[in-house]
């Protein structure tokens, strides 16, 4: 395979998410008028805050009578799972000053999963700019059909593209998987997140297992340290 | 008060992308901190592909998703007409709509915001 042909993949790849991942933004924009904001506030958020789990936290807090207050710390409580993901892509990244203020805002689940596991910071960034971008113009602009024809939109789990992003995300965790080690703290975040879903809103699952890497860390210390310099 | 809300929830989100993004090379190179950012990946993809659910293309997630084999809803309750069960299939061709068992159990968020 040759590099351009390579990283041609990774574009197309990163752009099925994209699509996918964006065309939820109708879903947001739905839920949000239909809980009480305006339209230009349901666009604000998903311009400004642009971090879906907790866009749909906060339009939640305010639909079920909550403080807004309380909606902005729930969203800021999951928004804490983009700071460690930057522990990883920030030296993968390598960008300083105005590039990575630019870049910090387009740091969601989807951008940070379709980079992290490259090979070279080039792919990484093609990986990150192509998600995080395509997911950005999308969400945005299905935030708004979404937010002015209400729920007439629909489901888009009815087309069926949650199961083409649950794929492209399981062909990049499959390679990660090689030691005991990895299998098992995929097992467990996996469990965690599962265990999860039930009782908690949107994004906590992911989080909590973010908790688990950090646990796996403590625990397992130089044990998680590959065998050869991998990178 | 909505307002301010959004913006402040919209500028904390951002400041913390941009903190992690932010962090010295010299915290990042601690053992500890090394090796967490190491298992990110592992645990980040395991669990979104955990919660996007892994749907076979004849079910809907109502059926197909594990987090709803321990769901409160009454089965005899579940309608979907792409059910592998032929109970559930049946009470879809009734005449009545899909139905997600989340939210047949009165969940207020939407299923399809687990991202």
């Amino acid at each position: 395979v040759t590099r351009s042909a390579h990283q041609r993949a990774i574009v197309r790849d990163s752009l099925g998410v994209g699509v996918a991942t964006g065309l939820y933004g109708a879903s947001f924009g739905a839920l949000a008028v239909t809980s009480g904001l305006d339209v230009p506030q349901t666009c604000v958020l998903s311009l400004l805050m642009f971090t879906g789990a907790s866009q749909f936290a906060l339009v939640g807090v305010v639909a079920a009578g909550g403080s807004p207050l309380s909606g902005t710390l729930t969203a800021l409580l999951l928004g804490t799972r983009n700071t460690l993901y930057g522990l990883r892509l920030a030296p993968l990244l390598g960008w300083t000053g105005v590039r990575r203020a630019a870049a910090a805002h387009l740091v969601i689940d989807e951008s940070t999963a379709m980079s992290v596991t490259r090979e070279t910071r080039e792919d990484a960034r093609i990986g990150f700019l192509t998600t995080g971008w395509s997911v950005f113009v999308l969400w945005n602009a299905f935030t708004l059909a979404g937010a002015l024809a209400g729920s007439a939109i629909g489901d888009p789990r009815a087309y069926g593209l949650d199961a083409a992003v649950g794929g492209a995300f399981l062909a990049l965790l499959w390679p990660r998987l090689a030691r005991p080690v990895q299998r098992l703290i995929a097992v467990a975040a996996a469990a965690v997140a599962l265990g999860a879903v039930p009782v908690t809103a949107a994004g906590v699952p992911v989080l909590v297992a973010g908790g688990v890497a950090l646990l796996a860390g403590v625990l397992a210390g130089p044990r998680l340290d590959p065998p050869e310099e991998a990178r | 008060m909505t307002w301010a809300a959004i913006l402040a929830g919209a500028a904390g989100c951002y400041l913390l992308k941009l903190a992690g993004l932010s962090v010295p090379q010299r915290v990042l190179d601690r053992p500890l901190v090394r090796r967490t950012a190491d298992v990110i990946p592992v645990a980040l993809l395991a669990a979104l592909v955990a919660v996007q659910g892994w749907r076979p293309p004849w079910c809907c997630s109502c059926c197909a998703h594990p987090s709803s084999w321990w769901s409160s809803a009454p089965r005899s309750q579940l309608r979907c007409s792409g059910s592998p069960d032929p109970a559930i299939r049946l009470r879809a061709r009734a005449g009545e709509a899909p139905l997600d068992r989340r939210r047949i159990a009165g969940r207020s968020t939407p299923a399809v915001s687990r991202r």
